[in-house]
């Protein structure tokens, strides 16, 4: 076409230049504005479930996500305990002062802290203590009262108890003590926490609480930093003992932080090498500087418009791009390259028919890829529609530029050397493979069995699977988890509600509801906020159960009948009580600076200011008995007890436009991870029905239909088989690696068709063009394929094979269509 | 004279015999007959008299003391409870709820816990560093009183009076700070394990 052009063209080319700069330039003013981001969440679904609403908040912005659980190690005993007690100390010292962090534990008792808990728990004991009801304080009540309280004053508890005996006669500091304060039952050295373990020797441990929301990973990234520049200067503090000490750090945005530096770094690393090797691969086959930069123009441009536009689709002002997405549009290297090889290797010569059909089969082929990635945008889950839409408009991007863009820049009559000797051999070989298409079957039919074989766990089931979070870090998360008392709480009650008071009410009832399990033995615990904070109305009803002066003293002098009290001396009681009864109602602001503080902030949340629901949330916390298989088969389990006591506070609640919500963490995960399965493979079915339609309208012909899609299918089959028998379960991941194959392979077995159809002239310079293509795809994955992150490992390591499969299986296919 | 003499030489040796035998039984004596006891149980009665309470309060239960920082305090009556110390960590158990807490977050108890530890383990020159140690009676019967001079304790404990014959400690007597006071008898026994 350059050799012919008329006005009319050139003014076409300046236009298709012109659109291009412009989309350049537009993709990148959007792409630097963009936020990434790598928690798990864009893979749960935008139509959830009110449980699995409450479950993705829980996990995107709820309490436990700003936690960072820290472990100081020291390896094989080489650090002194009490060294690692003074690490742990300076460390915490620091922290508490950082801006960055709302707390830290580390097993200390502040004598600020302490002073505080006991201050709030003794002058609030008759608003804190679940025991005041009008029945205690009658004269029965309190003769039982001060009966157990001597019962206390026998034992070493009550050593406690002894002198305020006359102030707090039926122990109410005591029993607020006892419930409010059970802490982690943990080692100490020094006041210090610090375990031992067989495989990490001693350590100590703390917990730290971060400011910054768990979505904001700049935040979490720079809490993470003054933590360790925090422990850097202990460690230089505490001298040469502490030379081997080291920060172990783990929780939610250890791992988001985490996440997003080995996407960023290896996004970037591999995508670099790749690169590099499909230049020096291309430079060889091309000799030609021009043409080398020429071929990147379209992967670049696809790869920048395909993040804009998924950019500018998900969130305004700033695009909200999950990582995974990012790194699945490094991936498109390998297809988009391909465009170029095609063009200047075997590429349209003149304005003839030939053109024509060249640029049919590439679009033939670009429309084949669409309509597989097409099928994730219907998907409910934001994950899977940034890669379906990066993917399209990536892919068209590219086909675009390589049609209207490229040609513009290469010089008149362009064409890369022929290898003549190379299209040759290929040529030699293609016509001898046919009876290898036997092999490819036979192995085809082996890898279906396998995956019948295997069709329990063809699809691994857990979450955590697609976790970029290294195997490493999540043992390391199970370590913590363990020493720290702080298992994953499984089953939880989640409440919403539209003010504090009304949260806190709900979470009264929730607790009314389940005491009779805890009593049972089918619970063993309810962590509630409303144990830290009663609410207003209880603290009323606790206000009105105490009696009036008068009654008081008449009362408790009856109750001390029969009993081996003094009877006098209780006037400071007598004046606490009648304080109380009219005191101010507790906040949250009075137990700022209590250890009851971080426990609270950690069930109870406000409305998220950005939100627009304004809702609070509470949340409350049960632990079941650790020997759950025992339940007999014939008795319902704890989980469906639990649901049945919170069934009627839910329907309640509904009207009102709250929520009151049993959430089985661990089912509600794997029912997500179940759902978009299941519905991904759905919408991949939908897409191959979709491109065999489509091939078959624009084929017309059975045989030429099987020759397109044979050796796909059969490469998807092998690889598919290949990584359940020699790696295990396959994932999304792996699913979007096969939908990759079907994209890159079509374009192979289209031009093998047109070559057997056409029997186009210079069928040796389409050979040469398809391996080249072929093997710029297998280095491009191939590369991914080296990558930790499971993202990245899976298609490189699908796509990979798959490619090499898809082309072999083309030109065998081929060779026997020629034949026939 | 002679006679006189030999009265006076009689007497003199008795006196002598006597104040040998007062300087032989020392603080250091008994601690080293203490030191000796490398585990032992005993069945106690404690009773506490306390200001608010017209007569004391009683528990019993199993003492166990093994050399050199452990010691188990199981009270079964009128309430089961479990305390014991280990090196730096006090764990109570009481109506299902076990609780540790650091001997080093609360010095006060530390120091009266060291002092306990101290007079069962025969350990002298700790009891010394907290308390003025005094020692009554001889080894068939003696009195160990300590006196604070550590001002953490006294805020606790204004004394601690130990009475025991030989190796064995029969009541711990500890005076409050606040004056209660509480007794504790003790009865060598069959300890917990031979229950």
């Amino acid at each position: 076409m350059s050799d012919a052009r008329t006005g009319g063209s050139r003014r076409r080319d300046r236009v298709a230049v012109g659109v291009w700069l412009a989309a350049v330039a537009g993709a990148i003013a959007i792409i630097v504005q963009a936020r990434f981001v790598a928690d798990l969440t864009a893979f749960l679904p935008t139509r959830p479930t009110a449980e699995q609403a409450l479950l993705i908040d829980q996990l995107r912005e709820g309490p436990a996500s700003h936690l960072i659980l820290i472990a100081i190690d020291g390896p094989g005993s080489a650090v002194p305990d009490t060294t690692l007690a003074a690490l742990s100390r300076t460390t915490s010292k620091t922290i508490r002062g950082d801006p960055h962090f709302l707390s830290i534990n580390n097993g200390e008792s502040l004598p600020d802290t302490a002073t505080r808990d006991r201050a709030l728990f003794f002058n609030h004991r008759y608003l804190l203590s679940d025991r005041v009801v009008s029945a205690r304080f009658t004269a029965d009540g309190l003769h039982d009262a001060l009966g157990e309280s001597l019962d206390l004053l026998s034992s070493s508890a009550g050593l406690m108890l002894q002198p305020l005996i006359t102030r707090d006669p039926t122990a109410e500091l005591l029993h607020l003590v006892d419930t409010l304060t059970a802490g982690r039952d943990l080692p100490t050295v020094d006041g210090i926490w610090v375990a031992r373990s067989k495989e990490q020797g001693q350590h100590a441990l703390l917990v730290a609480e971060t400011r910054a929301e768990g979505a904001n990973i700049d935040g979490q990234q720079a809490a993470i930093a003054a933590l360790r520049t925090a422990f850097d200067a202990a460690k230089r503090e505490a001298g040469p003992s502490a030379a081997s000490a080291r920060l172990v750090l783990s929780g939610p945005p250890v791992f988001a932080v985490d996440a997003r530096n080995t996407i960023e770094r290896d996004a970037l690393r591999l995508s670099i090498t790749g690169a590099v090797l499909v230049a020096l691969l291309l430079g060889f086959v091309y000799r030609s500087a021009r043409a080398l930069v020429l071929g990147l123009i379209p992967m670049i441009t696809g790869a920048l418009c395909g993040l804009a536009v998924v950019a500018a689709a998900n969130g305004q002002p700033h695009g909200v791009v999950h990582g995974i997405a990012l790194g699945f549009g490094v991936t498109l290297i390998g297809e988009a390259v391909d465009y170029g090889i095609y063009l200047f290797v075997q590429g349209p010569r003149g304005s003839s028919g030939d053109g024509r059909g060249f640029w049919s089969t590439i679009a033939l082929g670009v429309a084949t890829s669409v309509i597989g990635f097409a099928a994730l945008m219907l998907s409910g889950f934001p994950g899977l529609q940034q890669i379906g839409l990066l993917s399209i408009v990536g892919l068209v991007v590219a086909a675009a530029v390589t049609r209207w863009v490229v040609p513009v820049f290469l010089p008149a009559g362009f064409r890369v050397r022929a290898m003549p000797t190379l299209g040759r051999l290929l040529a030699t070989l293609a016509s001898r493979g046919a009876p290898l298409r036997w092999v490819f079957v036979a192995l085809a039919f082996a890898s279906v069995v396998a995956l019948l074989l295997h069709r329990d766990h063809l699809w691994s089931r857990e979450l955590s699977s697609l976790s970029p979070v290294t195997l490493e870090l999540q043992q390391t998360d199970g370590r913590l988890r363990g020493e720290l008392g702080a298992p994953d709480v499984r089953d939880v009650v989640v409440i919403r509600a539209p003010d504090e008071e009304t949260a806190l009410r709900d979470s009264e009832r929730v607790v009314a509801a389940l005491t009779p399990l805890v009593a049972n033995g089918t619970l063993v615990g309810i962590e509630a906020p409303s144990r830290y904070l009663p609410s207003q109305a209880t603290q009323r009803a606790r206000q009105a159960a105490l009696p009036d002066p008068a009654t008081l003293r008449r009362d408790f002098a009856q109750a001390l009948e029969g009993l081996p009290f003094v009877k006098t001396g209780f006037d400071d009681f007598f004046a606490d009580v009648e304080r109380e009864r009219s005191a101010p109602l507790l906040t949250r602001a009075d137990l700022d600076g209590t250890s009851l503080a971080p426990a609270l902030r950690a069930l109870l949340t406000p409305p998220d200011p950005s939100s627009a629901t304004k809702q609070w949330t509470a949340v409350i916390a049960l632990r079941s008995p650790s020997d759950e298989g025992s339940v007999a088969a014939d008795q319902p389990t704890p989980r469906a007890l639990v649901a049945a006591a919170v069934a009627p506070l839910s329907a309640a609640v509904d009207a009102r436009n709250g929520q009151i919500r049993a959430i089985d963490i661990g089912a509600e995960t794997q029912g997500l991870y179940a759902g978009y399965l299941s519905e991904a493979l759905r919408l991949a079915g939908l897409g191959v029905v979709a491109i065999v339609v489509l091939l078959a309208i624009v084929l017309r012909d059975a045989a030429r239909l099987a020759r397109v899609l044979l050796p796909i299918a059969i490469a998807v089959v092998l690889v598919a088989a290949g990584h359940v028998v020699f790696e295990g379960p396959l994932t999304l991941f792996h699913f979007i690696g096969l939908l990759l194959i079907v994209a890159v392979g079509s374009n192979y077995t289209l031009f093998f068709d047109r070559r057997v159809q056409a029997d186009v002239a210079d069928g040796h310079a389409l050979l040469v063009s398809l391996v080249v293509a072929n093997l710029t795809s297998a280095i491009g994955f191939g590369v991914l394929g080296l990558s930790s992150l499971p993202v990245l490992h899976a298609i490189g390591t699908t796509v990979a094979p798959g490619a090499l499969l898809a082309l072999t299986g083309a030109a065998v296919f081929a060779a026997a269509g020629r034949k026939g | 004279m002679t006679a006189l003499r030999f009265v006076t030489v009689l007497v003199l040796s008795w006196i002598t015999t006597a104040s040998c035998a007062a300087d032989a039984f020392t603080a250091r004596t008994l601690m080293e007959a203490l030191a000796r006891n490398k585990t032992s149980q005993a069945d106690f009665v404690e009773k506490k008299y306390l200001a608010a309470l017209n007569q004391p309060v009683e528990s019993s239960g199993q003492l166990v003391y093994v050399a050199p920082a452990r010691l188990e305090k199981r009270t079964v009556k009128p309430r089961a409870e479990t305390l014991i110390v280990d090196g730096d960590v006090l764990t109570v158990e009481r109506a299902g709820t076990k609780r540790s807490i650091s001997l080093a977050s609360y010095p006060e108890v530390a120091a009266f816990i060291e002092s306990l530890r101290a007079t069962l383990g025969g350990d002298l020159d700790t009891l010394t560093r907290s308390y003025k140690v005094v020692v009554d009676g001889s080894a068939a019967k003696w009195r160990l009183s300590l006196l604070p001079s550590d001002p953490k304790i006294a805020a606790l404990v204004s004394r601690v009076t130990v009475d025991g014959r030989d190796a064995l400690i029969d009541t711990i007597e500890v005076l409050q700070a606040d004056g209660s006071r509480s007794v504790t008898t003790v009865v060598p026994g069959t300890g917990p394990d031979a229950r």
